[in-house]
């Protein structure tokens, strides 16, 4: 195998790697972020309930679980 | 004026959308904390056309890979060399989940500053990030003077403002942030106001 090709080889190893590796740092953080949304919503409710908040609840729950669904796909197709 | 036509000549004014309805079906509401015979006068958000920016920004990064991509095949970068479909796919979809992320983040931000007016006190519902929130209260009777404030040309057009509240609670001030129609919601406060001073202490009425 040339050269060349061993050095593009690593190249595109490395740049498929940084993306993941990129891509499920920030993934994890939003789970954080997405479940926290999650419980000011439910905090919020508790304090002031409107008719507005289980639809709210609603958007932050399919939140999470895409959230995490996307990590999931991330680690295995990357 | 009627109380009750100011109070909703001032929530009508906030937007007659269906998300603003249920500011309309407050006055009838409750929240934790409330005493008998203490009901909700006035429930006031932030006016909705501080939403703009945020939306504005949002519409932005929602188009972003509709120019971003093509402008990457301008200056000779192509992503399909290193990733795969499936993979510039998923990449595209965290991307909208992110602008998702940072609408909703935006819309509770604004839903949750919230501030009341009910016939015994002012409270005031802050919701500075997501890991900083604060609820102030101050009884009318503390309420040493009050001064409506309209900035700026949108302020001025759209008629919103800030309303500066001084107290002798603890917080010596409260601010209702971007108010709808903040001249009539210092009015409306300063008459709650007289309307406690001729209560006897501690009759809730």
């Amino acid at each position: 195998m040339p050269v060349e090709e061993i050095t593009n080889l690593t190249g595109k190893f490395n740049t498929a790697f940084g993306v993941k590796a990129f891509l499920i740092l920030f993934l994890v953080f939003y789970c954080i972020f997405a479940v926290m949304l999650f419980r000011q919503i439910q905090l919020m409710s508790r304090t002031l309930p409107t008719v507005v908040f289980p639809l709210l609840k609603f958007l932050a729950i399919i939140h999470i679980g895409v959230s995490l669904a996307i990590l999931f796909m991330v680690l295995g197709v990357f | 004026m009627a109380e009750e036509d100011i109070s909703q000549l001032i929530h009508a004014s906030q937007g007659r959308s269906s998300l603003s309805m249920p500011l309309l079906q407050s006055t009838r509401a409750f929240f934790e904390g409330q005493e008998k015979g203490e009901h909700i006068i006035l429930m006031l958000r932030p006016h909705v056309i501080t939403l703009a920016p945020p939306a504005f920004v949002a519409l932005i990064l929602f188009l972003a890979p509709f120019y971003i991509i093509p402008f990457l095949k301008l200056i000779n970068i192509d992503l399909s060399g290193t990733l795969n479909f499936m993979q510039t796919f998923l990449i595209i979809i965290i991307w909208y989940l992110f602008v998702f992320g940072y609408s909703l983040y935006h819309f509770i931000f604004w839903y949750f500053n919230i501030y009341i007016l009910t016939n015994e006190r002012i409270i005031d519902f802050d919701f500075k990030g997501l890991l900083n929130k604060e609820i102030s209260y101050a009884k009318l009777n503390q309420i040493q003077d009050i001064s409506p404030k309209t900035i700026g040309f949108f302020g001025t057009f759209v008629h919103f403002g800030n309303v500066f509240i001084q107290t002798a609670a603890e917080r010596p001030e409260f601010e209702f942030h971007n108010v709808a129609r903040p001249d009539m919601v210092a009015q409306e406060i300063l008459k709650q106001v007289r309307h406690e001073e001729g209560e006897a202490p501690g009759e809730i009425a």
